[in-house]
């Protein structure tokens, strides 16, 4: 077993990167310590210069087929890197006004996102598990990092709860596996289930036990009771990356597997899929409706999404996984954005609330208006990224003949426009208590024109993102 | 038995007075006439204590104390009328970790039957002896981990074998900070002075064992006694060169050797028991904080830079020699990084005390 | 080979009925000691497996360390717990419907077919024969080779664990005095010894400075 460690050089130097973190936190005193998100940033962006220097077109495994480095393990590399760099700029204002201890928030940050990539990286069960772990603990920590806050704790505790309770399922349904087809090897798996003839039904067990497992992790829905405190508790930006990070990271292991493992018994999962995936859309968007709290409101929306994206696995066998690739990017330029524009806001009015957001685009025209487009975009319409993604899953879904799940995706789509519509009248209509204007750090500004710049740029001229996931896709067929 | 008139004895000579010697030639007897008079003390349990466990608590802490002895390799082994007989009870393959395992059982005798006792002394020292146990056990498993590495078996037997005849063989010198951190982790384990701070009869009364009398007071007792002798036992099997010495043990027949081997083992164990009543009647007893500190900001990281050393040089080098001295230097370096930074590490300017007392002022003014 | 069955059943029903008893047992404590009483006997059950190293670790790390502090927390922690139980009975029913159904489920999946005990073929690791390795090397063999980034990444858990555990618990008490060995032996006694005549009958005079 020859393994060229080169190619874990993105991993080396995201870890050495939240070493560096953590131990430049040590030695800096209070004042300085706003290097550190530039340390963050700036490794972060060697980390992805490196990864698309060195890793283009590689197809290789390490450890025996434990850690692959492919194209598509190399895109969402490239994604959680870059989507990592946009958390920590998030975080960078929110930081400093409302948490202490920044060392050991941007080093656990990066050691999540190392977490993501190995996740994306794996070829194997265990360390899939090991990574979804790795991922988790540090989700728990950063959800409960606002520890003065009641509701961050409360949100934790829930989230470590259900976590454990979810990662008890997932390694039970590993285990089954393993203990019927001796092996934890995704192409071993594949083999071994198109060569069984008879399916035992302790496979099946293990197998829907795995789904519930990573249920959970994604939120979807009959495990989805975690989400809305954990982010409503969670310190804005690691609302953010909750929202987004750790559903890509889950995806990015639900498609490998999927694709890879358990491709040869798709009429089994297939309608388990379609059942979580329906209920999910359908419950995640009605409860939303009833939600005041923005927090709220955008982790029951997240849960809608989880259910378009669950269809688009369901669809798998036939189109592929290009439409939830690209829904995930697309998903995560728009929330980020919103997000990020909550969070400016909160860091001066204080407020997370749907009412506290009234006449904001009057007081920070600019967070206004990127804030509208971010939800419209969330909301599907057409000229931003939203739009082209949900067009391509809803597309997928219908041409594997699920076409009737497709009319509810539609339909729970259209229940979504209308709550984020009721934001997008607070923002704009509604009058606001207090007609200060918002003062925008310079940095948040900068990013939020980035991210809207990505959200209509990417939904007008969707090209360079369809073959980047073309090319990532291929390696996983 | 023999330990306890020992204890006696060596505290006597250490403080310049006689110890006891009325009971037989010499005070010979004391501990018998000790152990007749616990027999017919009253037994007392006081009702307002959890009584299962009250009662389970001097078994739990006695019974893992016999119970690793089984696997200590007394000698090589004896041949009596043709029949080789190992002096061990059982070889088993993975020996030193039943023994950080049955161990790591003991705090529980100590910590049950304080809270058991329903006494707030005892819980005190019950605390206390948790929070102390942990931090060193840590310590005791880590230090030994170098010498598992060098002996690539964790069969207590072989790695005696293993260690050779002679002093410059043995492991004490290949890993002597291990070794050192090994000891004083082993005496903190015994919960004796210095490290008694769960008994602290000055604070605590009489700590843990403040409500137990009688026999189960004898059991707790008998039990501290066994730790020393076990931690001594494995101390010397494992860093000492269990029952070799200078070729000494191969002399004599096949039965005489064995006697031998037996005899430099008990004499090495003896010589460890000596230091531990040496120990306990020279040195005052640890504040908290300081117990902390030097569990967890020197021994572990010197147990720790053990293992590193031990793994790095013997990967490049082979060379025991070479291991031996750095280890040493390592240790060094280490130590004296963690006592610069103590020291350096500015603490938090502390509440001035004038503050306190400026309530005067304002009665004045 | 009798032995051992019963051997297996003693232990396995001891692991059951020891868990049952941590959720069922009033006092905290003896649920923690339940606990532990789970742990050892699962020991038992890895030791007859032939797994003895996995059953040493499990004994030092959960029942010599782990449970210690759980014992540790419960024992500082004055919770009145049947008060704590008061409203926990009437989620029983539904709670023992869902309980119900997942085991009607589990039953049904195991009894619809036979379950396979046989080694399927295609291992892809083989695990050397235990006669001729001792557990111990066997798994070092794996853990440091193919299994190598596992290991680290179980080690980085715990590094996050650990930090997190800190950042979220530490904080820097500035209301204590803390003893500071250089500033005492640095004292001397012009500064800390101040002389006052203080008028005899004069109030107020006393004044810190």
């Amino acid at each position: 077993m020859n393994n060229n460690f080169l190619l874990l050089l993105p991993e080396f130097i995201v870890t050495g990167l939240a070493f560096v973190v953590l131990g430049l936190d040590l030695f800096l005193p209070e004042r300085r310590k706003w290097v550190l998100p530039i340390v963050a940033v700036v490794g972060l962006v060697v980390a992805l210069v490196v990864s698309l220097r060195y890793l283009w077109g590689v197809s290789d495994s390490l450890y025996d087929g434990v850690i692959r480095v492919d194209g598509y393990a190399l895109f969402f590399k490239a994604f959680f890197i870059a989507l990592g760099g946009v958390v920590v700029l998030v975080s960078v204002d929110f930081v400093r006004r409302n948490l202490e201890h920044p060392g050991e928030y941007y080093g656990i940050l990066l050691f999540t996102v190392v977490a993501m990539m190995l996740l994306a990286a794996s070829g194997e069960l265990l360390t899939a598990y090991i990574s979804l772990e790795l991922l988790s603990f540090g989700l728990y920590v950063l959800v409960a990092y606002d520890r003065y806050n009641a509701k961050s704790n409360e949100g934790a505790t829930k989230y470590i709860l259900l976590g454990a309770f979810s990662s008890a399922l997932l390694l039970f349904g590993i285990s089954q596996v393993y203990g019927l087809l001796g092996t934890t090897r995704f192409d071993e798996i594949s083999s071994a289930l198109s060569s069984a003839d008879a399916l035992s039904p302790g496979l099946i067990l293990g197998i829907a036990l795995i789904i519930a497992g990573l249920g959970f992790k994604v939120a979807a829905v009959p495990f989805h009771m975690w989400a809305p405190d954990a982010y409503e508790g969670a310190p804005i930006p690691i609302t953010a990356h909750l929202a987004v990070g750790s559903k890509a990271a889950a995806f990015a292991l639900v498609l490998r597997l999927f694709a890879e493992a358990f491709m040869p018994i798709v009429e089994q999962w297939q309608i388990l899929l379609i059942g979580l995936a329906v209920i999910t859309m359908l419950l995640g968007n009605l409860v939303a409706l009833a939600q005041r709290n923005l927090k709220r409101l955008l982790a029951y929306s997240s849960v809608g999404q989880v259910g378009y994206l669950l269809m688009g696995v369901a669809a798998l066998a036939a189109t592929g996984s290009g439409g939830i690739m690209l829904h995930l990017v697309a998903y995560a330029v728009t929330n980020m954005a919103a997000f990020l524009c909550l969070a400016a806001i909160y860091n001066i009015t204080g407020r997370d609330d749907i009412a506290g957001m009234a006449g904001v685009a009057r007081r920070a025209p600019l967070v206004g208006l990127v804030f509208a487009v971010s939800l419209f975009s969330l909301a599907g319409l057409p000229i931003f990224v939203g739009f082209t993604s949900k067009f391509y899953l809803f597309n997928a879904a219908a041409a594997q003949g699920l076409l009737w799940v497709a009319g509810i995706a539609i339909f729970s789509s259209l229940i979504s426009l209308y709550y984020y519509l009721q934001v997008v009248r607070q923002l704009y209509i509604e009058p606001a208590e207090d007609a200060a204007p918002i003062p925008v750090p310079r940095l948040t500004l900068g990013v939020l024109g980035a991210l809207f710049a990505g959200m209509v740029g990417l939904g007008v001229y969707p090209a360079p993102l369809m073959e980047a996931v073309q090319y990532a896709s291929d390696a996983l067929f | 038995m023999a330990m306890i008139l020992a204890e006696r004895k060596v505290s006597g000579w250490i403080q310049d007075r006689h110890g006891p010697n009325r009971v037989g030639p010499w005070g010979i007897l004391q501990p018998i006439a000790d152990g007749v008079k616990f027999l017919l003390k009253e037994d007392l349990i006081p009702d307002h204590v959890d009584k299962p466990i009250y009662l389970l608590a001097p078994a739990i802490i006695l019974v893992p104390a016999l119970v690793t002895c089984g696997v200590v390799p007394f000698g090589s082994s004896i041949t009596i009328s043709g029949y080789e007989i190992p002096l061990q009870i059982a070889d088993i393959n993975i020996g030193v970790l039943y023994i950080l395992a049955i161990t790591s059982l003991g705090v529980y005798g100590v910590v049950l039957g304080a809270w058991a006792s329903n006494n707030k002394y005892s819980l005190l020292g019950g605390l206390r002896s948790s929070a102390q146990m942990i931090s060193y056990e840590l310590t005791l498993g880590l230090s030994l981990i170098g010498v598992l590495m060098l002996s690539s078996s964790l069969s207590l037997r072989e790695i005696a074998i293993q260690q050779g005849s002679y002093p410059w063989t043995w492991n004490f010198l290949i890993h002597f900070p291990a070794f050192l951190a090994f000891t004083t982790a082993a005496f903190a384990e015994t919960n004796r002075l210095p490290f008694d701070l769960a008994e602290a009869e000055q604070e605590l009364v009489g700590g843990y064992h403040t409500e137990y009398s009688s026999m189960k007071f004898a059991m707790y007792f008998m039990a501290e006694y066994l730790h020393m002798i076990v931690g001594s036992a494995v101390a010397v099997t494992l860093f000492l060169g269990g029952w070799h010495f200078f070729g000494l043990e191969t002399v004599g027949g096949p039965f005489w050797s064995g006697v031998i081997s037996f005899g430099i083992f008990f004499a090495k164990t003896a010589f460890f028991l000596f230091v531990f009543i040496w120990v306990r009647w020279t040195l005052p007893r640890f504040r908290y904080d300081q117990l902390m500190n030097l569990g967890w900001k020197f021994l572990l990281p010197i147990a720790i830079t053990t293992i590193v050393v031990t793994a790095t040089v013997w990967a490049f080098t082979q060379s025991k020699l070479l291991v031996g001295i750095l280890n040493v230097v390592a240790a060094f370096i280490v130590v004296a990084i963690v006592a610069t930074t103590l020291v350096m590490t500015r603490e938090p300017e502390p509440v001035d005390d004038r503050d306190i007392l400026s309530f005067t002022d304002e009665s004045s003014s | 080979m009798i032995i051992q069955t019963i051997m297996f059943y003693v232990l396995a029903v001891g692991t059951v009925g020891a868990g049952v008893m941590v959720i069922a047992s009033r006092n905290p404590v003896h649920s923690v000691l339940f606990l532990i009483l789970a742990f050892f006997n699962s020991a038992g059950l890895f030791v007859m497996m032939g797994a003895e190293f996995l059953a040493m670790i499990l004994i030092i790390v959960y029942v010599g360390a782990v449970a210690v502090l759980f014992l540790f927390v419960v024992m500082m922690l004055d919770i009145n717990f049947a008060e704590l139980r008061a409203g926990f009975l009437q989620y029983l029913p539904i709670g023992g419907v869902i309980g119900i159904i997942l085991l009607a489920e589990l039953v049904m999946v195991f009894a619809s077919g036979a379950i396979e005990i046989e080694v399927p073929t295609n291992v892809a690791s083989p695990t050397p024969p235990p006669d001729e390795v001792t557990n111990t090397q066997a798994l070092g063999d794996v853990l440091y080779t193919r299994y190598a980034y596992l290991f680290q990444g179980a080690g980085f858990i715990l590094l996050i664990a650990m930090v997190g555990a800190i950042v979220l618990t530490h904080r820097r008490r500035t209301d204590v005095r803390r003893q500071r060995i250089a500033d005492q032996v640095a004292r001397d006694p012009k500064a800390a010894v101040r002389l006052t005549d203080i008028e005899p009958g004069a109030e107020g005079t006393w004044k810190s400075d």
